[in-house]
């Protein structure tokens, strides 16, 4: 297996696109589906409300706090498993994020994700100029959030990334010796194909922006003909801004070498304990270690 | 309402972009592609968020619990 950077798609490095090649779709719908589920980000996950003369009901402005990115690059135990507080929420495990807005009987206020303050210097919202809410005139809203960490299985908002896939290696075939109009290049919706006036043929110019739509195919009549190499997979990860792309995807190979690592001990054990066992015919007794690059 | 803090699709962050969007709308330079282009949204459902949004909290403003 060997992996490629193609290149970062925009100006703050939220994406990435890298291929995989001499791998399988397998491997790159485990990778896909760990960083769904199991990847951890942090979120607001209660929110105390203490005071709330606004339009907007508690309910709502509860979810649209717990939409926010939180910058989630940070050691935090996960609530559940935390030893100091057995889940009931502690300084190892939680973070508490205020927000405490006033108007007066003239202005009308928006208030932003950047007016909220944390407790924890490391946990901030990402993104300083989220709208959360429209405050009128002579109203009031002070409140205490928590963010816990958490994953997707839980809920979307702890999902470390907002597009997220992979695609097939396109292979594309143009037949050598046969003459092409211009309406063959024109009908590619993502520029891949370009024409060559002088000898009429079509050349490929942008090979990874092909997504296999098959247009070329069907205008040609067989002409031109695209397949999908199953065995290069180009994969696109684009972050919400919670956790460095580079991190959602190490941190998705170790989650998966974890749930491996965890599954042979298992398995292990159950040999150890079903030995004797007589209804067990054959005994195994080496298992080798399945290490990440044999996948 | 109010903008949606994420894409209800994909999940991208919108809502910071639809005040520059309205913003850019305003001074008319550039077209609303071109602007949805430069504020990074580059998938429908993300620039279906910005265009259809209909802001109707400056209508329920005065009406607070007391
Ligand atoms: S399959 Fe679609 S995207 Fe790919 S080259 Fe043909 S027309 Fe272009
Ligand atoms: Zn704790
Ligand atoms: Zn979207």
């Amino acid at each position: 297996m060997e992996v490629r950077q193609l290149n970062v798609h925009t100006q703050s490095n939220m994406a990435i696109r890298f291929l995989i090649t001499n791998t399988n779709p397998s491997f790159a719908n485990t990778l896909r589906r760990i960083i769904l589920a199991y990847v951890p980000t942090l979120a607001i996950d209660e929110v105390i409300i203490i005071e709330n003369t606004l339009a907007l009901f508690d309910e709502f402005i509860a979810h649209r706090l717990g939409l926010i990115p939180l910058n989630s690059d940070i050691e935090l135990n996960d609530i559940a498993t935390c030893e100091q507080c057995e889940g009931n929420g502690c300084n190892a495990c939680t973070v508490t994020l205020r927000l405490t807005q006033e108007t007066d009987s003239k202005t009308n206020l928006m208030v932003y994700s950047k007016d909220i303050i944390s407790d924890n210097f490391e946990v901030y919202p990402v993104n300083d100029e989220i709208p959360i809410m429209k405050m009128g005139q002579d109203q009031r809203l002070i409140l205490e959030a928590v963010a816990r960490m958490g994953n997707g299985r839980e809920h979307a908002k702890w999902q470390p990334t907002s597009s997220l896939g992979y695609q097939f290696m396109p292979i594309i075939n143009v037949k050598s010796g046969h003459k092409f109009n211009k309406q063959v290049a024109d009908s590619c919706p993502r520029d891949v194909l370009t024409y060559n006036k002088e000898n009429q043929t079509i050349d490929i110019q942008n090979l990874l922006a092909c997504n296999l739509c098959q247009e070329c195919v069907h205008i040609t009549n067989n002409d031109i003909t695209v397949d999908a190499d199953p065995r290069q997979i180009i994969f696109y990860v684009e972050t919400t801004g919670a956790l460095p792309v580079e991190t959602i995807i190490t941190k998705s190979a170790e989650i998966l070498e974890e749930k491996a690592n965890e599954f042979i001990e298992s398995f292990q054990k159950a040999l150890e304990d079903y030995k004797d066992d007589p209804r067990l015919r054959r005994k195994v007794s080496t298992f080798e270690r399945v290490s990440l690059d044999d996948v | 309402m109010i903008i949606p803090v994420r894409c209800l699709t994909c999940g991208f962050i919108v809502a910071d972009k639809y005040k520059p969007f309205l913003d850019g709308i305003e001074k008319g330079e550039k077209s609303a592609k071109e602007l949805l282009d430069d504020l990074g949204l580059y998938k429908v459902c993300c620039r279906r968020m910005i265009i259809a949004q209909v802001d109707l909290v400056d209508i329920i403003l005065p009406y607070s619990k007391d």
